[in-house]
């Protein structure tokens, strides 16, 4: 047995644009049509977004926002229950915390990028630290799953956000200090 | 100018030769990289380029850890970070001076007048740097998920073959693999980001 998930336009709601949905043929007992997504720029992502799609566009110019200067292609981060039913030219991460993706503060950016980027996450977190609530990265990175959680403990979140649990094996102290030293940040 | 050619300017102006590896080496394959340039000299060219660099007056130095010295370069736009490499702990089993042959030689190629290492070449020096179990296997994941080819990870497999490094890296690329896996990265993509649209 298994859980299936798939997009379907809600009852009343307007037609979704043809360029990021394409109907699934439909079923004749099946009430309901089905749609793959196509996400192809931007626009689509915020097109989908307004219908409450909770799909994201992590973007380099976001994370350098956030103290940390490397440029890499943009990530498309996708409720993991649909990863199937997108096709994209984006990078596209599936990922478990759907919520996070809907309206994603720093938190929630630390977690993605702990899939896409763990030592990235390391270092946004360490620069915000003193001004976001740890409680909220807590529950981020422990929705993400436990993948997340190894992730994260590897990057010795622990260090900012101490009850957060531990699964696997840290890198050193001396090595987390030495990281903290040479990773590339807005001065 | 811009960050790579203050660096290219100053060490030409000293005499120094290099070739430019890890992040602007990959970004010639895939649009990832930071603002810092990395710079690999001939073993026996490392002191002197230190001296060199530290007598410009553009260039202030940092510190030296494991095989990197580090700068602070200033620019027209603001300032980066240039790290100086000494490659004769890539050279395995070789002449210390053997693996910097190899990058002038095969292993690098010319764009613009600098030489740029070739992918797998940068991968090989990531896997061969002494922080690579804590750091660098994640770097090396990061690639993958922004593009790198999963050829460009058995080309460096190729490399560690000429300096008897194949057990090592083997064993290292085998880490990188687990890492993919628990990340998620293996899931078959079927990406094209030149035809992804970006807002100006």
């Amino acid at each position: 047995m298994r859980l299936e998930t798939a997009v379907y336009r809600e009852p009343g709601e307007h037609p979704l644009p043809r360029e990021v949905a394409i109907p699934v043929a439909k079923p004749t007992h099946r009430p309901r049509t089905e749609y793959r997504l196509r996400v192809q720029s931007e626009d689509d992502v915020d097109t989908l977004r307004r219908r409450r799609l909770p799909l994201y566009l992590l973007t380099d110019e976001r994370v350098r926002e956030l103290g940390y200067l490397v440029h890499f292609p943009p990530r498309l981060y996708i409720p993991s229950e649909i990863a199937d039913d997108v096709e994209s030219p984006f990078r596209v991460f599936p990922y478990r915390d759907a919520d996070a993706l809907s309206s994603p503060g720093v938190p929630e950016t630390v977690a993605m990028l702990l899939v896409s980027d763990p030592i990235g996450a390391r270092v946004v977190l360490r620069l915000a630290v003193t001004r976001i609530p740890i409680s909220e990265v807590y529950r981020r990175v422990v929705n993400a799953g436990p993948s997340v959680v190894e992730m994260a403990t590897q990057m010795r979140l622990q260090d900012f956000v101490p009850s957060l649990p531990r699964i696997g094996t840290p890198m050193s102290a001396a090595d987390a200090r030495w990281l903290d030293r040479n990773e590339p940040v807005r001065a | 100018m811009t960050g790579i050619t203050v660096v290219v300017s100053i060490l030409e102006r000293n005499g120094i030769g290099f070739v430019v590896v890890r992040g602007e080496a990959l970004e010639n394959s895939f649009p990832a990289f930071s603002d810092d340039v990395d710079v690999m000299v001939a073993p026996s060219d490392f002191e002197r380029a230190v001296r060199g660099l530290r007598r410009e007056p553009s260039v202030s130095y940092l510190r030296m850890s494991d095989d990197v010295s580090r700068f602070r370069v200033r620019t027209d736009s603001g300032q980066i970070i240039l790290d100086l490499i000494d490659p004769r702990g890539l050279s395995g089993r070789r002449s210390p001076g053997a693996f910097y042959e190899f990058l002038e030689s095969e292993g690098s190629f010319e764009k613009g007048g600098v030489r740029y290492a070739r992918v797998s070449v940068a991968v090989y020096c990531r896997l061969m740097a002494p922080k690579w179990a804590s750091i660098y296997i994640h770097k090396v994941a990061t690639d993958v998920g922004n593009g790198l080819a999963i050829s460009d990870l058995n080309g460096a497999l190729d490399v560690a073959e000429l300096f008897g490094e194949g057990p090592r890296i083997r064993e290292r690329l085998a880490a990188v693999q687990r890492e993919i896996q628990l990340r998620g990265l293996d899931r078959p993509v079927r990406w094209s980001p030149e035809q992804a649209v970006r807002r100006e």
